[in-house]
């Protein structure tokens, strides 16, 4: 056997091996047999020095762990492969590695499609938003028209949809009347402008002194408190953030406080363990003592500074028909809800809307609204 | 001599040898051929395990007659392991010579 074929052979029974570990090997077998054709011996002399090709391999192998006999399994396995099955295989692990290129390459462009995607949409819906709103603007200041165009002397407010609403469903005179008297009681404040729209006998007249009165003031009104609500946002924000600040710095300052207290506490332990066993630390047990004390006081005393919400912040609950109209019959405004407004098979809004028709205020209002139409 | 002798002390020549100096691998062939007779072939897996367990490091180095030589250096690891087959060899040798001495003073009695 020649230098090149027992290298192959030797390259083919390690196959199970990686690449440059085989090619590591290979070479110093090789040097190997230079060195000693070198100094005069026949390559075949050399190999036979070597042994067992088979024992030769399973020494090999044993250093790097493998099982001889997989491995053996691995190189027949192999060797009996074909040029075809070898160019197939090659084929095949390029076809792997191009799939799993392309699902890579797909996966990415999908992700950057779907980030895209996500910004037009935010952008979309940011840009629409305007629009929207002038939109239900509109559709409300035709609706206003429609609804009011039809009733001289009557002037609504956004506020008044409501109200008109629940009259329309109701379908009765009363009720319609009672939307009526509601919308004209609060037209009350609306303040002067309104007050003279409604002494004006014109109906187109009226009806655009509506339209154009309506678009501004609602605008106005609108924008006002649109700024209004930002403003207060951003200072309760701004109170928020340094509520937030002064609290964490109170809370870090008594976690210290306490830990260092806790800390103080076993030292004092530990020393008067010591002091009973007759060391002289009486005055430092007495000052570590102190210092426990000192400590969670601090700790306690820095919860104080705490900045809780005040009475001024609660928010103070909306006051409702039932609670107006229980405190002047002197009852709670649950009393008056199961008593006036709360019967089976009825929703709590038209009950509201019946307990009102029936009230005195209710014919007042109703007196002054007649009065006006008239 | 016996393969299984050999076998076992072959670590601890390889070891000692490179211990000495740094070798590259036919020169460490003939260097412990000197003292046992091994076949050629078996001490390169050897140096490779060595490698592999981080008793032996490898460097290249030029060389006169050839291509660059890939030489052994033995580690820190190495010296301890050395130490440690070298106490094992001793205290083993030690009890074998003192059997064997022991039985032949029995048989000469």
């Amino acid at each position: 056997m020649g230098k090149h074929e027992f290298l192959s052979e030797l390259e083919k029974s390690l196959s199970v091996l990686q690449e440059d570990e085989l090619r590591d090997i290979i070479s110093e077998y090789e040097q190997h047999i230079d060195i000693k054709v070198e100094k005069g011996l026949t390559e075949e002399e050399v190999i036979a020095d070597f042994g067992s090709l088979a024992e030769l391999t399973g020494e090999i192998l044993e250093a790097y762990h493998v099982r001889v006999d997989y491995a053996a399994g691995k190189g027949k396995n192999k060797a009996a492969k074909t040029a075809g099955q070898e160019g197939s295989e090659s084929f095949e692990k390029l076809k792997r590695m191009g799939e799993k290129g392309s699902l890579t390459l797909w996966s990415t462009v999908k992700g950057i499609g779907a980030w895209m995607a996500g910004i037009v949409r935010w952008i979309w819906h940011q840009a629409r938003r305007p629009f929207v709103w002038l939109r239900s603007w509109m559709v409300f200041q035709r609706w206003e028209y429609e609804e009011c165009g039809t009733e001289e002397g009557s002037v609504e407010t956004g506020d008044d949809l409501e109200a008109v609403g629940t009259g329309l469903e109701a379908g009765t005179a009363a009720q319609a009347d009672a939307s009526r008297s509601r919308r004209i009681r609060e037209d009350d404040g609306m303040g002067k402008d309104t007050q003279r729209r409604r002494r004006s006998g014109n109906m187109t007249e009226n009806v655009m002194i509506k339209s154009c009165g309506g678009f501004v003031g609602t605008g106005v009104h609108s924008l006002c408190r649109g700024i209004r609500q930002m403003i207060q946002w951003m200072v309760d924000i701004a109170l928020w953030g340094i509520r937030l600040a002064w609290n964490g710095c109170w809370i870090l300052f008594s976690v210290f406080a306490g830990g260092f207290g806790l800390f103080s506490l076993f030292g004092l332990g530990l020393l008067t363990v010591l002091l009973t066993q007759g060391y002289p630390l009486v005055g430092v047990t007495i000052g570590c003592g102190g210092l426990v004390c000192c400590m969670f006081s601090a700790a306690g005393l820095g919860m104080t500074f705490l900045w809780r919400p005040g009475k001024s912040e609660v928010i103070a609950p909306k006051r409702s028909l039932e609670k107006d109209m229980g405190e002047e019959r002197g009852e709670s405004p649950q009393e008056y809800v199961r008593r006036r407004i709360h019967k089976p098979g009825r929703s709590l809004k038209a009950g509201r809307k019946e307990a009102f028709v029936g009230t005195e205020e209710f014919e007042t209002l109703q007196g002054k609204g007649d009065g006006q139409d008239a | 001599m016996n393969a299984q002798f050999k076998k076992g002390v072959l670590e601890l020549i390889v070891l000692e040898s490179v211990r000495q100096r740094d070798m590259y691998g036919y020169e460490l062939v003939e260097e412990v051929s000197k003292v046992v007779n091994v076949n050629e072939g078996t001490i390169y897996p050897l140096l490779k395990r060595l490698t592999n367990e981080h008793y032996f490091e490898t460097y290249l180095r030029e060389s006169t007659e050839g291509p660059p030589r890939k030489y052994y250096h033995v580690t820190a690891a190495g010296i301890l392991y050395r130490d440690s087959l070298e106490k094992e060899w001793m205290e083993l040798s030690e009890r074998v010579w003192k059997f064997l001495k022991q039985n032949i003073s029995d048989e000469g009695s």
